[in-house]
């Protein structure tokens, strides 16, 4: 893709994975998966949990082995290597670090497993510490650190030996809100100053949006769909998809002309594309809900007209911060559920208020029923 | 919990222990105790004449020895079984442990007479290594500081195995993957986490086992030899042999402090956090 180097007419990926999948007895944790990893990629394993993202990246990381397939490490099979050949690097949701080592000891570990000379090491150690603002910890336990230095130190441990590839396995799990927000931003920066490979595991979709180059949204032990934020967002593959990745308003209805949707209770939709999906065929049209504008109807002014529209009264309005969230019963009983930026409570839509509420046709998806 | 009522719990818990302990140990050790400096009136002679005897500095260099030296060897043959059972399924190792515990549930005295017959003269191991090499081997295994030592051990193994596999159990595995992926071999991973990680379990059951193994008494008496005489078997000697029951009380005094100058700091370590 990107920026992958040519090796003899094979393109090396960071790390590819063929037809890797992995079975606990009659559980399937990972069903046979292909993906690839661009060197100096951001990507993110999405996914509810016990969608299998813990165990691709312990595959990667050869934590376990695969039950079939083959895992490229720049284009060597590495797939029956021991982790300690590998070279890669894993920051743990738990911290993992040793509680009865200090913070240099700690971070010294993967040096001195290399047998590496006692200056190189001080010296190495304390850029690591450095680059995560924990210069002058040296001496500390973990146990006297907080949770966001503990972190800290188990991602200074980890870039300390340059790995070309960083596994994390939810980071920032075990972090509160603002904490979480501002170690993302810190793990944006080292990854860009770093220039190295991260495979990121987190079931936090706003984490996954704010840090990803690309997202793998995984679901029970697959990939439901690779692609960038945006496409996620904007060109979800199935209800799945669009469910997770933000919020949805998903109306059934049954393909009745090109680029036309009627749904059962009469009402005929304008959708972008309805390429792939046959005359006849069943799908579900997704409007995201910050898409659909809502006007009063007796505002005397009608101030654009899209190309769909229906009628129907607010039911309930929530206001959550910056935005507000309005569900609108449309006549014939669907609520469409819609999201404007906040106003003040003297100028918002009361329930009962007859509306208006109107989508373009480029702001919708067909999918698959 | 609050201090106060983990406090309250503990003592909840504690008051059956306690009550035994005022209503039959108590009393007797009392007893004990009156009797060690009893004579025609309160004198220290009892322990003046124990403290200067030959045989008893002997008994006590011997009973410091063969419990330092038992201890040890549980530990390491402990250790080992430990992180075997670490290492199992919970199931499978649920099964082991009863395994292990086998002997600990066994009377002292059966497990003495099965090593009887196990190290003998003509014992098992004997009549099998005569049979491997087709001559009449009679090796000396019993009534000698090996008897003795496979005693103890055996006695020991179980109560040590609890506490390290305790210990070995509560080590994160997140740390041994962390390791193992930071380029670290097995050997490098066992010295820099299992051991330091298992020390607190490592030393309290040591701890816990030697001071057991001080107050041995039938183990020396039925597989060690006439020099393996530990301070128990001489309390028992002055007792019955030489009816001097002051200096048996006074060497049983002796022998309870050295237990308590023991258990004290071992008992206080458990509670350190680590
Ligand atoms: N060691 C294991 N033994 C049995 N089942 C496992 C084991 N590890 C994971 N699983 C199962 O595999 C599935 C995926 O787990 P995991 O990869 O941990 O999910 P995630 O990290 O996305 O939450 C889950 O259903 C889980 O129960
Ligand atoms: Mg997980």
């Amino acid at each position: 893709m990107h920026n992958a180097t040519d090796l003899g007419g094979q393109v090396a990926h960071a790390i590819a994975l063929k037809g890797i999948s992995k079975t606990y007895g009659p559980v399937t944790a990972l069903h046979p998966t292909d993906l690839s990893v661009e060197k100096g990629e951001f990507l993110t394993l999405l996914g509810p949990s016990g969608s299998g993202k813990t165990t691709l990246l312990n595959l990667i990381a050869g934590a376990t082995g695969p039950t079939t397939g083959t895992i490229l490490l720049d284009g060597c099979d590495i797939t029956r290597m021991p982790p300690r050949e590998r070279g890669i690097g894993m920051v743990f949701q738990n911290y993992a670090l040793m509680p009865h080592m200090n913070v240099f000891d700690n971070v010294a570990y993967p040096l001195r497993a290399r047998h590496q000379p006692a200056n190189t090491i001080r010296a190495k150690v304390t850029e690591a510490l450095d680059r995560v603002g924990l210069r002058g910890f040296e001496n500390r336990k973990p146990r006297q650190l907080s949770g966001g230095q503990q972190q800290r130190v188990g991602i200074a441990r980890c870039i300390v030996y340059s790995p070309t590839i960083i596994l994390m396995d939810e980071p920032l799990g075990a972090l509160d809100k603002n904490l979480r927000e501002q170690m993302q931003g810190e793990i944006k920066r080292l990854h860009k100053d770093l220039k190295t490979t991260v495979i990121y595991v987190t079931h936090d979709q706003e984490e996954a949006f704010n840090m990803s180059d690309r997202i793998c949204l995984m679901s029970t032990g697959q990939i439901a769909q690779l692609g960038t934020p945006d496409e996620l967002y904007f060109e979800p593959v199935n209800e799945f998809v669009a469910d997770f990745v933000g919020e949805s308003n998903l109306i059934e209805g049954k393909v009745t002309a090109a680029n036309t949707v009627m749904t059962s209770d009469g009402l005929t939709l304008v959708v972008c594309s309805t390429e792939g999906h046959a005359i006849g065929s069943l799908v579900k049209v997704l409007v995201r809900p910050e898409k659909i504008e809502m006007i009063g109807r007796s505002a005397p002014t009608v101030t654009s007209v899209r190309d769909n529209a229906c009628a129907g009264t607010v039911a309930q309005t929530s206001f959550v911060g910056g935005m507000t969230r309005i569900a609108v019963r449309c006549d014939g009983g669907r609520i469409l559920r819609i999201k404007t930026v906040s106003s003040r409570a003297s100028d918002c839509a009361p329930a009962g208020l007859p509306v208006t509420v109107s989508w373009a046709a480029s702001d919708t998806v067909v999918l698959k029923s | 919990m609050t201090p106060t009522s983990g406090l309250r719990a503990q003592t909840i818990f504690m008051s059956p222990g306690t009550m035994i302990g005022v209503a039959i140990v108590a009393p007797s050790l009392s007893y004990v105790l009156f009797t060690s400096v009893h004579g025609p009136d309160f004198s220290l002679a009892a322990f003046d004449a124990v403290l200067t005897s030959a045989l008893f500095r002997q008994s006590m260099v011997t009973t410091l020895y063969i419990a330092g030296l038992s201890s040890l060897l549980s530990l390491l043959l402990g250790f080992i079984v430990a992180l075997h059972l670490a290492g199992q399924p919970a199931r499978r190792r649920a099964f082991l442990m009863v395994l292990v515990l086998l002997p600990f549930w066994t009377s002292v005295l059966v497990k003495c007479f099965a090593f009887t017959v196990i190290l003998g003269r003509e014992g098992i191991i004997n009549s099998f290594l005569s049979w491997i090499f087709a001559t009449k081997i009679q090796i000396q295994l019993i009534f000698n500081l090996v008897g003795l030592l496979v005693g103890m051990t055996s006695y020991q193994v179980p109560l040590i195995v609890l506490p390290v596999l305790a210990s070995l159990l509560a080590i994160d595995g997140a740390i041994y993957r962390a390791a193992s992926i930071m380029g670290a071999k097995p050997a490098r991973i066992f010295w820099t986490v299992t051991v330091p990680m298992s020390l607190p379990g490592v030393l309290a059951g040591l701890m816990s086992i030697f001071v057991m193994s001080l107050g041995a008494f039938v183990i020396p008496a039925l597989l060690g030899g006439p020099r393996d005489f530990m301070l128990s078997n001489l309390v028992d000697f002055y007792n019955r042999q030489v009816l001097d029951w002051p200096k048996a009380s006074a060497i049983s005094v002796i022998l309870f402090g050295i237990v308590i100058a023991f258990a004290t700091p071992a008992a206080l370590w458990r509670r350190r956090k680590f």
